[in-house]
């Protein structure tokens, strides 16, 4: 790589870039335990910038690596030491707001919770909201194709993008998808870039789809004595025909850490308990909420917890809220997972998961989506020693051969990042791999984009 | 404080992005909390020296400790900023600007009061009008509010104290309140008399040392709090003050004599200081006022609102004076004066402070509230700059003028 002559075509521009390591060390890391100092940290402010970019980083085998607000936990932003960290947090406006077809028109930085604002003002919905949705972007969502709770009832970011422009590893701008909703014209290269963890190019435009928002949510806690009749509930709600816009799980662990540190009123020996939300026309809510209660106490639930306006509503999320924070008071770092399952599988899989744990004696904090099978095991590591790192690592190992066992998936919504690369393996043929990589080099040929990230 | 093993307690979930006011603004990662605990954690493990970019980046700050408010691992930024500054500072020295302010001027409240007098004389002739001209100080200039013809220590020589059978509580002096807003030191003094409290300034006492600490001049910012301290006399039970930034420094200094034979004395001290309305909500029986019956909105003042937990008690203030509260968005929001940034980071601050005028114009209300006189200067410049010429007062003056008329009318 010849990163000198690189950086000549990028300070001949008026692009801005950051050299010195007392800057760009605040570009080195993510919400993984990983990192790397980058060589240079660019902040281009447009498509075009970042097409030079590109083109420039390829002529020179410069190795460069998308950010946004860098909340990845599988360590997708972390790139080559040495190499350019591409920041796009100042291409962030929200260029169009289309209420006639449903649509919005955004730059890769915007916050994810800065759009739903935005669109909310005007009765609109756009319901991807993963856990960082208050710090990550767009750009971020898509390639790591999020989700969040809502997305049992509402579907990931895929379904919600109509369009995109990407900026190849080349530097060359392609488009494609518009405000159409109906659009089979051509190859579907949506799906080849979106969930792509920035290996096959840079998002600098996306066209979103909107839908209404819904006129009513209202909450319920279920509590539970034993993880089945949770995981029963789930599926007898479902089977009733009522699908809530979440289906949060919190195990034993998760409820007494929340508690010791911010009060919610949570039992502490229950099993587990359930938040399920249901939004809609406000009749149909309250008729869906009377009988989402029968069907929990049906099943088993101990207790029901209904809250009765947005306040009450608010208090209930607020215990959940505060988890990754009780968690994060309790240890000195935290190991994220996020392998998810079939629906079915759920209890299953979070019984194993917390066999593992104990088996490495490594105190481990479940949370879930169980409306979509996808399980948040949490490790709270105490000393970091490399003989407890290990333990870790082994316990993680386990955990996701358990998943693929269940014929689960290493990732739900968090992307394979640098941390979960070496599982790729265990979850796809050789064949499968190659075609993978045949895809990427054929994009990619000098490997310039996230070299280590997935593939 | 060991900031490695406090800098080592951030998981780099990266919160603090969504409530950091110059993140917002700039969206670098410099300016949020988690870059510089970064730099902290680096600089502390000697793999990277602080030199001017390091520098940049922990001068970005507010202190608005809004980041400390959601950080889930509760790591103490606001200390680990400071102690880097201080790093800085005894590596690197200041400019002579700063040297003359910071270690020769604010120190000493009669030198103050020189500057005081200097700067009346300054707006009594043409001079404003003509540094105006000046390209670079044609906005700046107008920060600085009208300078009250008697600083509140002058007019204190001239008051007579009553006494109290309610007890006698000590009343620290800010420098905002002594050279810029002697009506607030009335307010209080008013206030607390009119409750039934013997009241002892502090006249002894010097300015808070904020501004040393926020500058890394760790020494200097050690003899002011020394001074103060030594100006409290033992039998009083509570200081109380009208500045929120003062208030949060006072309460700060254990911290700064952290390990040293001052530290049981800063504890016993800081104990004892209370924000005036956190004060006569608890500790006084506040008689029947006037009802005012004034439209008014309240800027929760960050060393107040986050750093002392102080926001019901300005609100029962004002509701006590008959003040008609309409809450703004985001009342808890750094205005963007945060001592002297406003002026050092003028443009930057200027993004912040439209977006509070905003709020503050969105409620409709007559005038604006706050228990801080560095937001108050902030906030009065900003209405002035956009048009929105409201007023702004301290709780305490709503009271005292409610009080005060009600006991005209008896």
């Amino acid at each position: 790589m010849n990163f000198q002559a690189f950086l000549q075509v990028i300070q001949s521009q008026t692009i801005e870039v950051q050299c010195d390591p007392q800057d760009t060390s605040c570009f080195a890391y993510d919400a993984s335990n990983l990192e790397s100092l980058p060589g240079a940290v660019v902040f281009p402010k447009d498509t075009q910038e970042v097409s030079t970019i590109l083109e420039a980083a390829n002529r020179f085998g410069v190795p460069v690596t998308p950010r946004g607000a860098g909340t990845s936990l599988a360590g997708g932003t972390i790139g080559i030491a040495g190499g350019v960290a591409l920041s796009l947090t100042q291409m962030n406006q929200i260029m169009e707001i289309d209420e006639e077809n449903l649509t919005a028109i955004v730059q890769p930085g915007v916050v994810t919770h800065e759009l739903h604002q935005a669109v909310e003002r005007l009765g609109l919905f756009y319901p991807p909201d993963p856990g960082s949705m208050k710090m990550s972007t767009i750009g971020g969502n898509i390639s790591v194709n999020a989700g969040g709770p809502h997305c049992f009832k509402y579907g990931v970011t895929k379904d919600y993008i109509l369009g995109l422009e990407i900026v190849l590893a080349n530097g060359r701008v392609i488009r494609f998808g518009g405000k159409n909703i109906k659009n089979v014209s051509g190859l579907d290269l949506g799906s080849l870039f979106i969930g792509s963890e920035g290996t096959l190019g840079v998002v600098t435009e996306a066209t979103l789809r909107l839908i209404p928002l819904p006129e009513t949510q209202r909450t319920i806690l279920a509590v539970y004595n034993n993880l089945d009749e949770a995981a029963r509930t789930v599926s007898d709600i479902v089977r009733n025909k009522i699908v809530p816009a979440t289906l949060e799980l919190m195990d034993q662990e998760s409820m007494c850490l929340i508690e010791r540190v911010r009060p919610a009123n949570l039992p502490l020996d229950a099993a587990a308990a359930i938040l399920i939300a249901v939004d809609g026309p406000t009749a149909q809510v309250e008729k869906d909420m009377k009988l989402v209660e029968t069907i929990c106490l049906h099943n088993g639930a101990r207790e029901v917890r209904l809250a009765r306006d947005d306040e009450e509503q608010e208090k209930l999320w607020e215990g959940r809220r505060s988890a990754n924070g009780a968690m994060s008071q309790n240890c000195k770092a935290l190991v994220v997972e996020d392998a998810s399952v079939p629906r079915s599988k759920l209890p299953e899989m979070i019984r194993k998961t917390k066999e593992i744990a104990d088996r490495y004696q490594l105190p481990c904090a479940v949370l879930g989506h169980s409306g979509d099978g996808n399980v948040h095991p949490h490790l709270l590591l105490q000393e970091l020693t490399n003989e407890e790192w290990e333990r870790a690592d082994k316990a993680v190992d386990e955990i996701f051969r358990a998943a693929l066992d269940l014929g689960g998936t290493l990732t739900g919504e968090h992307g394979i990042g640098l941390v979960k690369k070496k599982y790729m393996n265990w979850q796809f043929s050789p064949d499968t791999m190659d075609l993978m990589r045949v895809l990427k080099n054929t994009l990619d040929p000098n490997r310039i984009l996230n070299r280590d990230i997935m593939l | 404080m060991n900031y490695e093993e406090e800098a080592n307690r951030c998981r780099r979930c990266g919160m603090c992005q969504a409530v950091c006011p110059l993140y917002q603004a700039e969206r670098r990662e410099q300016f949020v909390a988690r870059g510089k605990v970064r730099l902290t954690k680096i600089a502390e493990e000697g793999r990277i020296g602080l030199g001017e970019r390091a520098k940049t980046t922990f001068y970005n700050c507010l202190d608005c400790r809004a980041c400390m408010e959601v950080c889930p691992a509760e790591v103490n930024v606001s200390r680990l900023v400071k102690g880097m500054r201080s790093k800085i500072y005894n590596q690197h020295g200041d400019n002579l600007l700063l040297n003359v302010a910071l270690e020769h001027l604010t120190p000493f409240p009669k030198r103050l009061e020189l500057t005081r007098k200097s700067l009346k004389l300054y707006q009594t002739t043409g001079l404003p009008s003509l540094v105006r001209l000046v390209p670079s100080l044609k906005e700046k200039e107008k920060i600085l509010p009208e300078v009250p013809k008697r600083s509140f220590r002058t007019e204190l020589k001239a008051r007579t104290a009553r006494s109290g059978k309610k007890g006698k509580v000590a009343y620290y002096i800010s420098c905002t309140t002594d050279i810029l807003y002697p009506q607030v030191g009335k307010a209080v003094l008013d206030v607390l008399e009119i409750c039934g409290f013997e009241v002892y300034p502090l006249i002894e006492g010097t300015c808070c040392g904020v501004p040393q600490m926020g500058y890394g001049h760790t020494a200097r910012a050690k003899d002011m709090a020394l001074q103060n301290m030594r100006a409290v006399p033992e039998d009083i039970e509570f200081i109380v003050n009208d500045c929120a930034t003062c208030g949060s420094g006072l309460k700060e200094y254990p911290e700064l004599f952290e390990g040293t034979e001052h530290e049981e004395m800063a504890g016993h001290f800081a104990k004892r200081i209370m924000d005036i309305s956190a004060f006569l909500r608890q500790h006084a029986d506040i008689p029947a006022g006037e009802n005012l019956g004034i439209k008014v909105t309240y800027h929760d003042p960050c060393h107040l609102s986050r750093a002392q937990k102080v926001k019901q008690e300005p609100r029962d203030i004002i509701a006590h004076s008959g003040g008609q509260l309409i809450e703004m968005k985001n009342s808890g929001r750094c205005c963007g004066g945060a001592g002297t940034f406003g002026l050092t980071h003028f443009d930057l601050a200027q993004k912040i402070l439209r977006q509070k005028v905003e709020d503050i114009k969105a409620t409709g209300a007559e005038a604006v509230v706050t228990g801080c006189p560095a937001c108050r200067m902030q906030i009065a410049f900003g209405l002035k700059n956009y048009d929105q010429e409201l007023p702004v007062y301290h709780p305490v003056e709503l009271l005292a003028k409610s009080l005060k008329e009600h006991e005209t009318e008896k």
